[in-house]
């Protein structure tokens, strides 16, 4: 049967959860003695933050799992509707079957607002009798103190080579799939330490049909993000800022991308910018100001158009 | 709807014709010039601001002499080759319209070439219709009046006209006589309007006559009787052309107060101003260096609206203010300086508009999706899309099963695909959801199955 396959390769138990050892260690144990801390998930994207909350609730509440995990995306609900909300109302509610607390697992919990945050303190300290929190991020420096010192931290570390390659050797063997030496670089090289990336390079690689090797990945994640802010770079680097322009605005306005993902994407794109070592470094620095003055509250389209203005002098600089 | 009344009171003869006597007398003598022969000068470049009575003076001539007219405006293909065909046909045999309709032309009867908008005509797609247009008055036999706003673009196409064509000026008109045409238009509409109200209206306008017929159609439609207030509901006309003026003198300032200035009696608060500013810096800042260097003022600027707006202290917009204008006009060290004739609406909220229908899909489609993959929207759209769309082009099966899993709509399914939406290949596949699903509906009943979105009732 057709799947996606970050979704059908998502393990279902913690023992199968990839990398991450001394965290499945100690969930295992709170699924021993049924009984756990407020947690906070700390790490970057696709190192399994997700997947042990989930596998968490199926052990701990079996077939009832569904019933006992409130599943909520901050970045999509933010805001403090949602804590007086869903959240208070799912905490209040008694838990189903024999278990003594449900959970709430909180995803992106960074991007609720301060006042938000402060909110969530309360709820989670008076509803700590049914309901456990599950707060996932990406730094954990953005979710305020009290909220830190309620919760057990646990710092999620991006996957390694070798991590990587015990997904792809995993998910190729079920699928019958043949993937060289090559290709399993590729896929690293790309996923950098991401298994959601890994799983779905993977996937579109062997979508081609045939053995995965580095041209099948390379050519599978064409047209895919990386090249698009190349393209935008360059372009502003040959003096185009019009054309540029416009395709920041794709960005922005098509693709919906922030401003500050695009300017990280920027960031990671500066090094394999055909310009010398020198310009690359005075690049980053305009880059990091930029994103500073997104963060303060500028407008981001302003400072990626100031960006690429300054791309395109250097571009010019670097001619002459 | 009523006959648009700029046509039905166009002028029929030059005499009808209102101010710019200097101009209607050039046209005249030009005119004079073709009844022995064809003349030295063949084109007149018929230049100024919009409506102001340019077409109107080149119809009326025609009318004036019985001259045949052949015309194109911008709302016609104009490269090269249309251009050559049409003009070839006016110049030369003398026989066919645009439209290839018999003209009866008498012998010795003249035909009145006009390209209107010439300074518009060459996009992409009018590609050689500067060429064109000089190789047809070169080779007419015919008296050819090109109409533009902006005469700089124009020759700046195709600098061979200056050589080629005599320019001609019209200026705006003045108030007053923009009253007299709309009195004579009120009366023979049988509306009663009082002078200071038709004066409110002329003002308005700005010297633009066509603008002012328009706004007094569209005040008078259904009455028989204006009032001053009724004027309220009009548009501010002037505002796009004092925007421009503004913005021209503010980025040839030298000063930081002539700046400043510049801007000072535009009614328009920072942010909006702000955004043509922003519009307008890439065509003003040719020198790279200086183009980063005015971005850089501009985007200090936005930060100071932005705090204002955060501390709720507005003082900080001067801050903003002189960020914007000076810092952005003295950003000029090249020395040069483009001539930019027309300052731009800002595109950013163009393109924002013409999206809503591509980002309302994306978000519907990711608003579906995310849940189902664990993730938020962002990540989704992020992380996951552009994997999945190569996924689904390949795979129907699996654009049916997350069709079955999840709520995706036809139009949903149709941008994931990237087909119509009453494709056939979206039909089929609605029709194994169905297939599928009413299946399901029947397991479902059995044993209930949860999805991760689930309602708060069931707990």
């Amino acid at each position: 049967m057709a799947d996606v396959w970050v979704e059908k390769y998502r393990p279902k138990k913690l023992a199968d959860v990839i990398g991450q050892k001394i965290i499945v260690e100690r969930l295992s144990a709170y699924v021993r003695t049924v009984s756990m801390p407020h947690m906070l998930f700390a790490g970057p994207a696709g190192c399994g933050k997700t997947t042990c909350s989930i596998a968490l609730a199926r052990e701990l509440y079996g077939d009832q799992w569904k019933g006992n995990f409130l599943e909520l995306n901050a970045s999509d609900e933010r805001g403090i509707d949602i804590v007086r909300g869903k959240i208070k109302d799912f905490a209040r509610a008694a838990s189903m079957g024999q278990n003594d607390f449900k959970i709430i697992f909180l995803d992106e919990a960074d991007s609720l607002t301060g006042d938000a945050q402060a909110a969530l303190r309360r709820t989670m300290e008076r509803y700590t009798q049914t309901c456990r929190f599950v707060l996932s991020c990406n730094y954990s420096s953005k979710i305020i103190e009290p909220i830190q010192s309620r919760c057990a931290v646990f710092r999620f570390r991006p996957l390694s080579e070798s991590d990587v390659r015990i997904c792809i050797e995993r998910i190729s063997k079920v699928e019958g799939i043949e993937v060289s030496e090559e290709g399993y670089l590729a896929i690293a090289q790309l996923a950098g330490g991401d298994l959601r990336k890994a799983t779905n390079i993977l996937q579109v690689a062997s979508s081609m049909g045939g053995k995965v090797d580095a041209e099948t990945v390379f050519e599978s994640t064409e047209n895919i993000r990386p090249s698009e802010i190349q393209e935008l770079l360059t372009t502003a680097l040959k003096g185009s800022f019009m054309a540029a322009r416009s395709k920041l605005d794709d960005m922005i306005v098509i693709h919906g991308l922030s401003g500050e993902d695009i300017v990280k994407a920027i960031h990671r794109a500066v090094l394999d910018l055909p310009v010398n070592e020198d310009v690359k470094i005075r690049l980053i620095d305009r880059v990091g100001e930029a994103e500073f003055r997104m963060v303060s509250g500028s407008s981001e389209r302003i400072q990626l158009e100031a960006l690429l203005a300054h791309f395109a002098y250097e571009g010019k600089n670097g001619k002459s | 709807m009523q006959e648009d009344w700029t046509e039905k009171y166009r002028p029929r003869s030059l005499s009808q014709v209102v101010g710019n006597e200097s101009a209607i007398r050039a046209i005249r003598r030009w005119a004079e010039s073709w009844a022995h022969g064809v003349p030295k000068v063949k084109a007149l470049i018929l230049k100024g601001e919009p409506g102001i009575g340019k077409t109107s003076s080149a119809l009326a001539l025609a009318y004036d002499l019985k001259w045949d007219v052949v015309e194109m405006n911008a709302s016609d293909h104009r490269n090269a080759e249309s251009i050559k065909k049409v003009a070839g046909i006016g110049s030369m045999t003398q026989t066919f319209t645009l439209d290839g309709e018999f003209l009866s032309s008498h012998s010795g009867r003249r035909k009145l070439i006009i390209l209107d908008e010439a300074d518009n005509l060459f996009g992409r797609e009018d590609y050689g219709g500067a060429k064109a247009i000089v190789d047809t008055i070169r080779e007419s036999s015919q008296p050819i009046l090109l109409i533009a706003n902006d005469y700089y673009e124009l020759t700046r196409r195709a600098s061979a006209l200056k050589r080629l064509a005599t320019s001609v000026t019209f200026r705006r008109l003045d108030p007053s006589a923009i009253v007299v045409v709309l009195r004579s238009i009120a009366e023979n509409e049988n509306v009663t309007v009082s002078l200071d109200t038709l004066g409110k209206i002329a003002s308005n306008a700005g010297g633009d006559l066509r603008a002012a017929i328009n706004d007094l159609q569209m005040i008078v439609e259904g009455r028989s009787h204006l009032d001053a207030e009724d004027t309220d509901v009009l548009g501010e006309r002037n505002q796009e052309k004092e925007l421009s003026r503004a913005l021209g003198a503010m980025f040839g300032a030298k000063t930081v107060r002539e700046a400043q200035d510049a801007t000072l009696n535009l009614d328009k608060m920072p942010d909006e101003l702000e955004k043509w500013i922003e519009e307008s810096i890439p065509s003003e800042m040719k020198d790279p260096e200086d183009l980063a260097r005015a971005f850089d003022a501009l985007s200090r600027s936005n930060i100071y609206l932005r705090r204002a707006r955060a501390l709720q202290h507005y003082g900080m917009w001067s801050y903003a203010r002189t960020m914007m204008t000076a810092g952005v006009a003295l950003s000029r060290k090249s020395g040069r300086r483009p001539h930019v004739s027309e300052y731009r609406f800002p595109s950013f909220l163009i393109v924002m508009s013409r999206a809503k229908g591509t980002r309302a899909s994306r978000k519907s489609i990711s608003s579906k999706l995310a849940p189902y993959f664990h993730t938020s929207s962002r990540m989704f759209d992020e992380s996951i899309l552009p994997y999945l769309s190569k996924l689904l082009t390949k795979d129907r099966e699996l654009m049916v099963k997350l069709g079955c899993e999840t709520e995706l709509d036809d139009g949903d399914i149709s941008n994931l695909l990237h087909v119509d939406s009453d494709s056939s290949i979206v039909k089929a596949i609605r029709a194994e959801i169905i297939a599928i699903k009413g299946e399901d509906e029947v397991m479902r009943k059995k044993t209930p199955r949860r999805k991760s979105g689930r309602s708060l009732a069931e707990f």
